[in-house]
């Protein structure tokens, strides 16, 4: 049987993990290749790479991360942040990623994302979807210039309950989160990297409700992340959530879990994990 | 160590990077080509493949390799395709209309079924199950756990059959005959457990 992944994510600037992470037995603890291979060794069933670096010069660096990393672990590794253009897919998929995460480039141009599943498959395309829930009194538009576009909003709708904000989490542009879902799995989406903006970095859980609604509604993986605090929240947004995948940072990065732990937790549950 | 040399067929269309990296990392000596000469004279082929089927078989016959690779297979010498360079050693496939593959083995690559609940692409780690004894299988135990992606799968006879994983359907996850060997999961991704079939592959 399929098992559900548990997945750490690592936030990456000028070639150096940031957002702190605190091991034992690591030399480095800021060296991405070296974390992500620790990662590996206590059992990760993907890592995620997050760019999250500015400038262009720092780009280059985390090619070489994304190179040597690839060479070091033999595990599927995705790498998000600041992927506008299929030039950019293309090189650090040649650079040994398997999959790409897309966020705000595919909220401004939704093109990119069939050019980017037409040119290396579904499987290679993930969309990274920031979540919030709004309430009816706060549903105001999104700016101008930092909205959807018409045609977007008509295809994947005006925001109901959950809205998608763009940049990092700081821009709101007007759209449907679960309509956007199932639009970009239209357009060849392979996997959707869930995050609720509300719940990350509070270790209250993950948004039960807004994985139900995206998984009851798209037909490919959906990866919860946000919010991961105990090892009940793990286990709640499979079985209820239903997610494929799940995704964390600070509670391993901070060592208040081992991955071996969370898995050992959910195989008593009944969860089926690679062990 | 003595090392092995492993020729991997670089048909444009997947990243090389880690597949060569795995098969260096277990003690193959790699060298990529494009080269029909050089495929005639390999003694240890790796097929590799993401992608799709029918455009795969288009950068074969553009480079002009695939009587080679079909030569190749049927020389004896050990040959390996790897997720849809598995596929690409049947008959036929039927992803985006029906392409015909390099014909080595015997069965058809087709699409998950559409009437069960399951998501495709089929992406993440899943049991391989022994059928039965494979020089693939030595250092590795039945039913590990192995890195899948992919959307289509092979039918064949049970005869090629050395794993067997369960996805909707039960569908050949290893096949074998003789000194050809397909297997539909990523190795290079599969940690230690790909790397012994990679490595077992290298003494075959």
């Amino acid at each position: 049987m399929l098992a559900k992944r548990i997945i750490p994510c690592l936030d990456v600037n000028a070639g150096r993990v940031v957002k702190g992470v605190n091991f034992v037995n690591l030399t480095d603890a800021g060296d991405p290749v070296e974390t992500a291979r620790f990662y590996e060794e206590e059992g990760a069933d993907e890592i995620v790479f997050l760019d999250i670096t500015a400038s262009v010069d720092n780009r280059e660096t985390m090619m070489g991360v994304v190179k040597r990393t690839a060479e070091t672990i033999f595990l599927p590794l995705t790498v998000g942040g600041g992927i506008r253009t299929v030039e950019d897919m293309r090189r650090i998929l040649s650079n040994g990623a398997d999959k790409v995460s897309l966020n705000t480039a595919a909220v401004r141009n939704p093109e990119l994302i069939a050019r980017g599943a037409g040119e290396f498959g579904v499987q290679c395309i993930v969309i990274a979807i920031d979540a919030k829930r709004v309430s009816l009194g706060d549903r105001k538009a999104a700016k101008p210039g930092q909205a959807a576009s018409d045609e977007l909003i008509r295809e994947a709708g005006a925001p109901v309950e959950y809205e998608v904000f763009v940049n990092g989490g700081r821009t709101r542009v007007g759209l449907d989160a679960i309509g956007w879902a199932k639009y970009a799995v239209s357009l060849g989406a392979g996997e959707i990297l869930l995050t609720s903006i509300d719940r990350d970095g509070t270790n209250s859980g993950y948004d039960i409700e807004l994985l139900r609604k995206i998984t009851g509604e798209v037909k490919v993986p959906v990866i919860a992340s946000g919010g991961a605090g105990t090892l009940e929240h793990f286990y709640d947004a499979i079985k209820d959530g239903n997610a494929d995948a799940v995704l964390a940072a600070s509670v391993f990065h901070f060592g208040k879990f081992k991955i071996k732990q969370v898995k050992n937790f959910l195989h008593e549950k009944g969860i089926t994990v690679r062990l | 160590m003595k090392l092995s040399k492993v020729t991997v067929v670089d048909y444009r269309t997947s990243n090389l990077l880690s597949i060569t990296k795995a098969l260096e990392s277990v003690g193959a000596e790699v060298k990529l080509t494009q080269d029909a000469a050089e495929i005639a004279g390999a003694e240890r082929l790796v097929l590799p493949g993401v992608g799709a089927f029918g455009a795969a078989m288009r950068n074969i016959d553009s480079l002009g390799i695939r009587e080679a690779l079909v030569k190749y297979g049927r020389s004896g010498r050990p040959m390996i395709g790897i997720c849809l360079g598995m596929q690409l050693l049947f008959g036929v496939s039927y992803e985006l209309g029906t392409n015909s593959g390099l014909g080595l083995l015997t069965g058809e690559v087709v699409a998950f079924p559409e009437v069960t609940v399951l998501k495709v692409p089929h992406m993440g780690w899943n049991q391989v199950e022994f059928r039965r004894d494979s020089r693939l299988y030595s250092g590795v135990h039945d039913k590990e756990y192995a890195y899948f992606v992919h959307s289509y799968y092979v039918t064949t006879n049970d005869d090629y059959v050395s794993g067997l994983t369960e996805y909707g359907v039960t569908f050949p996850s290893i096949v074998e005959d003789g000194s050809i060997f397909g297997i539909q999961f990523h190795p290079e991704k599969s940690q230690s457990f790909g790397l012994k079939i990679l490595e077992n592959f290298l003494s075959v």
